[in-house]
């Protein structure tokens, strides 16, 4: 395979000597076709190495969620066998290792970081085992649903300005799930369900493997053999059904979650009907770029930031999925003043959807976005993300260079066009979290700062 | 703002750990672990580093890690909350943030913007300790970094008006991080009564009074006391050539002329205060309730590792049924090294059926199970591969690597002595832990902490500090 080389023609110019180049990606499928990816990098004696699963929330039965979150925890709960002393976990932790699993609308995740030196085919064939034959023993899965219970509240749509919003913008749609699990519905989860969802979702068929680090071809593939050999039979899950992305009602009031605060958190979000297949991606990263995550560079710091003191903070971000995204806003500003930021937040996002960048801003931003590339997957921990995304959401092992090709060749008009096709400023949905409005109005009541 | 990756313990492994009954592990107490690591010696990467000194008395730390050609620079200023005097609480920060706020040469936002059009990152962190600034850039532009730092070492504008934005944003920090934050108004009710005289008591962020009545002409004096390359060190880590870069380090900080730094005030406290409890009503998620104690700075390097592993234990392993049925999670913190003195913390937050007080009595029955013997040998071990493992993780980010060499060289340790102590780590044994339980965490000694949560909803009365002695 040929090093990947990030920089593109166009952008050339911009990189001095030592320019980066983006890792080599190594993929290939195992004997039963489970895609795997593999950057090897031996500066350190650490291997990553992740399942992404099609098993996330979204997979849970509509009326229960939180078994995906269920069957995911608790994939290394074993009984002790005869003189065993250590279960799956303790043999995977007691040396330091780490094992984590992670749950989020759309997929599983399950997680190993490892020191190379450190029997990294025990731990991997241990792992092996509980996904050939994840038992979920009662005592250990009802201790777990306790404790997962106990960090979840019996009305979500109040927990949170983000938790409101996303429970609004998603409704009863599967990839809602993940908000909807309460103490109710994960106590209805019993372990018979996680050992279904799991022979059901844990399939060939419906995951990949990424691994980074400290680590061979041979041993790779080793390690991805022992993975999947033994893994329940299965295809792919069938695709969730279509997000729907209502045009909404335009001007909504802000949901308001009283909280004894003397900062109220705005959060203002909206889901985009577009995701990284589509031609318009680019524009809209870019676009979200400049508006709001590019820290103090960004038009949202620098009007209420640094010219006004409005905030510590203010940033937008977009969480990109299969078939759609989701735009979002966040500030914390001093109640007194919320009403003053929302109006600004409004202000600018309507007035960058109107006018989009001028030409200087678009080359400025551009030029720092593509030069910030050559940091990504810096580190093993987020190269193994970037490549995992890659491989989950099925995109061509060129896509970060097809990336940059795209931002490149970017242009003004191509951001506003963009941005006007799936961004309507007068349809943010907004989340409130701080004191009532009446409130907000009368000075601040005297806070004693400690002592 | 912190965005070094915290190794957030696997929740999981937590879980599974509480759920392993006490007999389980009792009943293999002192043996080895079935199949011991075999695991050849590994050179610790920080080692590969080079410390030199300027002749203005600026020390230079370069490591070379040449996985991508990515350099950072970090700038340490040895100032930080410890050094202000009462009714400044707060300047070290605020400084922190006007150091972004321009210079005769680099107008304000132009530092951001450079930093930025280079494709790079760059932000500050103040502590108690110490302020320092880093700034991630392609390796070929290293010295744009130089540059700009040794620029705003000597320069700083410090112009009233952009302070009078920047204080704002200062307060919307602190009411975001401490006022609307209950564990952190916790934290910071529970400093100022485990350090009622010395100024380990100061929040960094400040007092909002302090913060409300801060002049710019305080600063200036601020600035002009400690920003010296006297009190300064310069951590270079990344894809760089040394032989190329001293030069540079001496072309751009080399003649900046080092200044006699003010007498510091020495954090002296009298000793240990018997049985003071601070109770904080707030809204909150949850509640919590935290054991204090203060450290002898010259406890010995052995005792001091072996507080360090205890630590590692307590926030990992449960050793008592009483307090996994207690507690939803525990949190145990060695702070050491320090400027003032080292302060070992047992925090726990309740599980929904138990009290307050049940929980208390829990991690008191706990702490009474580390002084008679009570600990295992193979919590210990498990401590001991975690700490070890750990250190090699956090190696995968250059900054961390960067920041362990600055805080390591502020504290006055070589590289060579950070090593080593980390291999007493390794040594420590369970007598070792004994007797440090035994000597350092007496009730007599300790400071209970105890944050009452209130519905976050729903007003309630006044908060209330109970300072009882």
């Amino acid at each position: 395979m040929t090093v990947k080389q990030w920089m593109v023609a166009g952008v050339a110019a911009l990189w001095a000597a030592g320019a980066a180049a983006f890792p080599t990606i190594q993929h290939w499928q195992t004997a039963n076709g489970v895609p795997v990816y593999l950057v090897e990098r031996h500066g350190l004696p650490v291997i990553d190495l992740r399942l992404d699963v099609d098993a996330g929330e979204s997979r849970s039965p509509l009326d229960e969620p939180g078994v995906a979150s269920m069957t995911a925890y608790g994939l290394m709960d074993k009984e002790y066998d005869g003189n065993e002393l250590r279960s799956p976990l303790e043999i995977l932790t007691d040396t330091g290792n780490q094992y984590w699993a992670d749950i989020r609308r759309d997929r599983a995740t399950i997680n190993l970081r490892v020191v190379s030196t450190r029997s990294p085919m025990t731990m991997v064939s241990t792992v092996a085992k509980q996904l050939a034959d994840a038992k979920y023993p009662f005592e250990s899965f009802k201790y777990r649903r306790d404790a997962v219970i106990g960090q979840l509240t019996d009305d979500p749509a109040k927990a949170s300005a983000e938790d409101a919003l996303t429970m609004a913008l998603y409704g009863k749609h599967p990839l809602g799930n993940l908000d909807r699990r309460t103490p109710a519905t994960v106590k209805k989860v019993g372990n018979s369900d996680t050992r279904g969802f799991q022979r059901r979702y844990y399939v060939p068929g419906n995951l990949i493997i990424t691994l980074v680090g400290d680590v061979s071809r041979a041993d790779a593939e080793k390690m991805a053999e022992l993975l999947t050999a033994h893994l329940p039979k299965g295809e792919a899950a069938a695709p969730l059904p279509a997000l729907a992305i209502p045009p909404g009602p335009a001007d909504t009031a802000p949901i308001r979650l009283v909280r004894q605060k003397n900062q109220s958190t705005i959060e203002m979000a909206q889901l985009l009907d577009i995701d990284r297949q589509s031609p318009d991606m680019p524009a809209i990263m870019l676009g979200n770029y400049m508006l709001g995550s590019s820290g103090f560079q960004s038009r949202l710091m620098r009007e209420l930031r640094e010219k006004r003191g409005l905030t510590y903070n203010v940033n937008s971000s977009l969480g990109i999925l299969r078939g759609h995204s989701m735009l979002d806003i966040e500030i914390s500003t001093r109640s007194e003043q919320e009403q003053q930021a929302l109006q600004l937040l409004r202000d600018e996002v309507a007035r960058f959807t109107r006018e989009g960048p001028s030409d200087a801003e678009l080359s400025e931003a551009k030029d720092r976005y593509l030069r910030s590339m050559s940091f990504w997957g810096s580190t093993n921990e987020s190269l193994i993300g970037l490549v995992a995304n890659l491989g989950y959401y099925g995109l061509p092992l060129d896509y970060y260079d097809r990336l940059s090709e795209r931002i490149a060749a970017l242009t003004a008009a191509d951001i506003k066009t963009a941005w006007q096709r799936h961004v309507d400023p007068a349809r943010f949905l907004v989340a409130i979290e701080g004191p009532e409005p009446a409130k907000t109005e009368a000075p601040a009541a005297a806070q004693a700062s400690a002592p | 703002m912190s965005r070094h990756a915290a190794f957030a313990c696997c929740c999981a492994s937590l879980l599974l750990a509480m759920f392993t009954p006490a007999w389980a592990a009792k009943t293999v107490g002192g043996l080895k672990p079935s199949n011991p690591v075999v695991e050849p010696t590994l050179v610790h990467p920080l080692l590969a580093t080079r410390v030199e000194h300027l002749d203005n008395g600026m020390t230079v730390v370069l490591h070379e890690d040449h996985r991508a050609p990515v350099v950072e620079l970090q700038v340490w200023y040895r100032i930080g909350a410890i050094d202000e005097p009462a009714g400044l609480t707060g300047i070290s920060h605020a400084l922190e943030h006007m150091m972004f706020r321009g210079t005769a040469k680099v107008p304000t936002g132009e530092y951001h913007s450079r930093v930025a059009r280079l494709g790079g990152e760059n932000n500050a962190f103040t502590t108690r300790d110490y302020t320092y600034y880093y700034l991630t850039l392609p390796a070929s532009d290293l010295e744009t970094a130089f540059d700009l730092e040794a620029d705003r070492m000597q320069h700083l504008a410090l112009a009233e008006p952009l302070f009078k934005t920047e204080i704002e944003v200062v307060k919307e920090e602190r009411r975001l991080n401490t006022e609307n934050n209950a564990f952190r108004a916790f934290g910071e009710s529970m400093q100022g009564v485990v350090y009622p005289e010395s100024p380990m008591r100061n929040p960094v962020i400040g007092h909002m009074d302090d913060l409300n009545k801060m002049q710019v002409s305080s600063l200036r004096d601020w600035y002009g006391k400690w920003y010296a390359p006297n009190n300064a060190i310069v951590v270079l880590a990344g894809d760089f050539d040394p032989a190329r870069t001293l030069p540079l380090l001496q072309r751009y900080f080399g003649a900046i002329p080092s200044r006699a730094l003010p007498a510091r005030a020495a954090p002296q406290e009298p000793v240990q205060q018997a049985g003071k409890r601070v109770v904080l009503k707030k809204p909150s998620r949850s509640s919590l309730v935290s054991f204090q104690w203060r450290i002898p700075a010259d406890a010995p390097p052995r005792d001091l590792a072996a507080l360090d592993v205890l630590a590692e234990m307590l926030s990992h392993d449960y050793q008592d049924r009483r307090l996994a049925l207690a507690s939803d999670s525990l949190y145990a913190n060695f702070d050491y090294p320090t400027r003032g003195e080292p302060l070992f913390v047992f925090n726990a937050t309740p599980s929904k059926d138990a009290s307050l007080g049940e929980l208390e009595s829990a991690m008191q029955k706990q702490v009474a199970l580390l002084r008679g013997a009570g600990l295992y040998g193979q919590m210990l071990e498990r401590a001991q591969q975690r700490l070890q493992a750990r250190s090699y993780f956090s190696y995968d980010e250059l900054s961390n690597r960067a920041s362990e060499l600055g805080m390591l060289t502020l504290y006055g340790f070589t590289p060579e002595q950070y090593v080593a102590h980390l291999n007493l780590l390794q040594q420590v044994t369970l007598k070792d832990l004994e007797r440090v339980a035994d000597t350092y965490l007496k009730d007599e000694h300790r400071v209970v902490g105890v944050l009452e949560a209130q519905p976050i909803d729903k007003i309630v009365a006044t908060q209330e500090i109970k300072h009882d002695r």
